[in-house]
């Protein structure tokens, strides 16, 4: 495990964390329905014309984060799949994410997420999450109220050490823009079957959800390992293109 | 183990884009291969020295040279090669010269032309439709889909099509709606939907997938979709020439081809050539002669290439072609016998014959290992096919011969075990 990336380039590292289980599915939708969701200066990634990507990602935190004794957190967080910025001394991003929305049940995590990485945290105390036994599935709900099912529709993910590194952008307090690094048992496939449901939540921001077309693609990290995430951020996009012309 | 370089994990869809201002995806891109380059692993783009034959000699971009056992090329029938065939051709350049230097509605129409147009009807056996002359299948797709179908209509795509259809679809700015891969039940729940508002339907599919070798299911879709009031494209471009009881494709072969409104044909592949045609009512074809852009406005089928393939349409619907279509199918089973029960070979029923080794990261390096190792096979990763599923693609030919399809699966068989793909392995998707 790389303990000591503590930056990329010019880019500190801001956060990082250590989880046990994790999934991230990623959606086809209609990109008439997530427009309003990406900001004027990006664009939607489309894997077919049409056709955008939001991605439900949800992780299980180890305890002992914000002090010894703290317990283990949740957290869930809607994205829609956006450009990357390749101009950025990094090694090129896997994909690039903006946060439309991002609960926990961890008052510290949102305060500290929100704070540092300028992500729509809110807090939801009920956030609940049952992952299926292989780590590939989960099912969120709200106390006892269904948010989504994410199922694994592959029968038994070879897991793999791997590292990735991908964008993101948050829109809480201007456009901004930052790196995560990821280190972990992980698979991911794009296998058809029952990939689960989705169900109606304040966490969706008024996005419609029968314009969901699909699952597009399931990334899972290998329950009960350590999964290395850490975060670089690198301030407002609007300061970064300034700095490339030179201003 | 050595460690992997890190750009043995990139893939194409992660070049696609950037933001920013200075075109940072194409040096990105650019420093990918030259990576790729520096480390000697780079095996794409070799240049060829000779046509499409089953071995060929190329070069190595650091200049090595190869003699390779060629299963990378769709030129199915070897027409590409065929003595008659070249000469047709070469007769054509001295009569009309090297290109038809005009719009086919203005003064690039030749005889050769109207001769070729003839011969697609009767091969199809459709006597009374229209044919449209395309320089390339790809813009038979973009060209007649955008003529066609306008913002307010429908079209309704397999998943695994093309991307000349995706994009005809993305040209005409209809309404795109897609299906799961030949799900006919799916895309009856679509046509379900749309069919009570909608003016004008296409449903879009193929005869034979390229990515897995499988064939569209033609018999369920195509009905189907008629029974909605949908009009049924049918993409035959590595089909065409090469299966049904007269070589017409898929379409023939599950009785179709009759209900089909726009049978899309290429003739890169069976006839060894360049360029495609639409077949259709004849006021269509009429109609998309005039108003698919990209055949409008850019210059009609080269006249060297048009006798040529007319020539090979005829010898693929006399004995030759029929004696090449068995010998294709049976060198097609010959391979996947070969290869079935080491390595995955999919849902292929056909010559196209996937290899899936499964993770992205192997591409670059056996690609680079087959070609060491003298075998042409083309790689295909992600965004092109599922991640996690990469393969070799490997094209049949029926000129291919018992040894070279041995050959094949050998150094197939060999790559799988040096690189740990064979379906023993656990997780081979
Ligand atoms: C299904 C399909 N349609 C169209 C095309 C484009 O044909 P061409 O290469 O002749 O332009 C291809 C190319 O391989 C194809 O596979």
């Amino acid at each position: 495990m790389t303990t000591a990336l503590d930056h990329v380039g010019k880019a500190k590292l801001t956060l990082s964390w250590r989880v046990r289980k994790q999934v991230m599915f990623l959606y086809e939708i209609d990109s008439d329905a997530i427009a309003a969701h990406v900001p004027p200066s990006l664009e939607a990634m489309e894997v077919r014309p049409g056709v955008s990507l939001i991605a439900i990602e949800c992780l299980h935190y180890y305890s002992d984060h914000f002090r010894e004794g703290y317990r283990e957190f949740l957290e869930m967080v809607l994205t829609v799949a956006v450009q990357p910025d390749l101009s950025i001394d990094m090694p090129v991003p896997r994909f690039c994410m903006h946060a439309i929305s991002v609960i926990s049940d961890s008052p510290e995590f949102v305060e500290q997420e929100g704070h540092l990485l300028y992500t729509p945290t809110e807090l939801v105390p009920g956030l609940r999450m049952e992952f299926s036994e292989d780590g590939g599935g989960v099912d969120i709900y709200d106390g006892t109220t269904p948010m989504v099912m994410c199922r694994n529709t592959h029968p038994n993910p070879p897991y793999d050490h791997k590292v990735l590194w991908g964008q993101y952008y948050t829109n809480t307090n201007g456009l901004q823009q930052g790196i995560w690094r990821w280190e972990g048992q992980m698979f991911e496939h794009m296998k058809a079957g029952d990939w689960g449901s989705f169900h109606p939540h304040p966490v969706f921001k008024g996005i419609d959800l029968s314009r969901i077309r699909g699952c597009y693609r399931q990334m899972m990290a290998k329950p009960e390992t350590v999964t290395d995430v850490r975060f670089y951020h690198l301030g407002l996009v609007s300061d970064r293109a300034g700095s490339r012309r030179g201003e | 183990m050595k460690p992997r370089p890190e750009y043995y994990d990139y893939t194409y869809d992660m070049f696609i884009a950037s933001i920013d201002g200075e075109q940072s995806e194409a040096s990105r891109f650019s420093d990918w291969i030259d990576a790729a380059e520096r480390d000697g692993v780079y095996a794409f783009e070799a240049p060829r020295l000779e046509g499409q034959k089953t071995m060929v000699h190329a070069r190595r971009n650091d200049g090595t040279p190869l003699h390779l056992l060629n299963f990378s090329s769709y030129n199915y029938l070897g027409y590409g090669m065929h003595r008659e065939v070249i000469d047709a051709a070469k007769a054509a350049l001295d009569q009309y010269g090297l290109g038809a230097c005009s719009s086919p509605v203005q003064a690039g129409t030749n005889e050769l032309h109207k001769a070729l147009e003839q011969q697609l009807i009767e091969f199809v056996g459709l006597p009374g439709r229209g044919v449209s002359l395309f320089s390339s299948g790809y813009a038979v797709n973009t060209g007649t889909i955008s003529a066609l179908m306008k913002r307010r209509h429908h079209i309704v795509i397999d998943k695994s099509a093309h991307m000349s259809i995706l994009e005809g679809a993305q040209l005409a700015r209809s309404k795109v709606h897609y299906f799961e891969h030949n799900d006919a039940d799916h895309l009856k729940k679509i046509l379900e939907e749309i069919a009570p508002t909608a003016s004008r339907i296409l449903v879009c599919t193929e005869g034979v997938f390229s990515a897995d070798g499988d064939y569209g299911a033609l018999d369920k879709i195509v009905p189907l979709a008629k029974s909605y009031g949908a009009q049924v494209l049918v993409d035959e471009a590595h089909s065409f020439g090469l299966c049904g009881k007269q070589g017409r494709g898929v379409a023939e072969e599950l009785g179709v081809l009759d209900q089909v409104d726009y049978l899309v044909v290429t003739f890169s592949k069976a006839l060894g050539g360049i360029g495609g045609a639409v077949i259709t009512r004849h006021e269509i074809a009429r109609y998309i002669n005039w108003y698919a852009r990209c055949r409008m406005f850019s210059c009609a089928l080269d006249p060297a290439v048009t006798a040529g393939v007319t020539k090979a349409l005829e010898l693929a619907g006399g004995s030759d072609g029929a004696a090449r279509r068995t010998r294709l199918q049976h060198n097609a089973a010959v391979l996947r016998g070969a290869l079935e029960g080491h390595v995955n070979t999919g849902r292929s029923r056909s010559w196209i014959v996937p290899v899936i080794y499964g993770p992205e990261n192997l591409s670059i390096p056996l690609a680079d290992w087959l070609q060491r190792h003298g075998l042409d096979g083309s790689v295909m990763s992600f965004p092109a096919v599922p991640v996690n599923e990469a393969r070799i693609r490997l094209f049949v030919t029926s000129e291919h011969d018992e040894t070279q399809l041995q050959q094949c699966a050998d150094i197939v068989r060999g790559a799988a075990v040096e690189l740990e793909f064979t379906i023993t392995k656990k997780g081979t998707p």
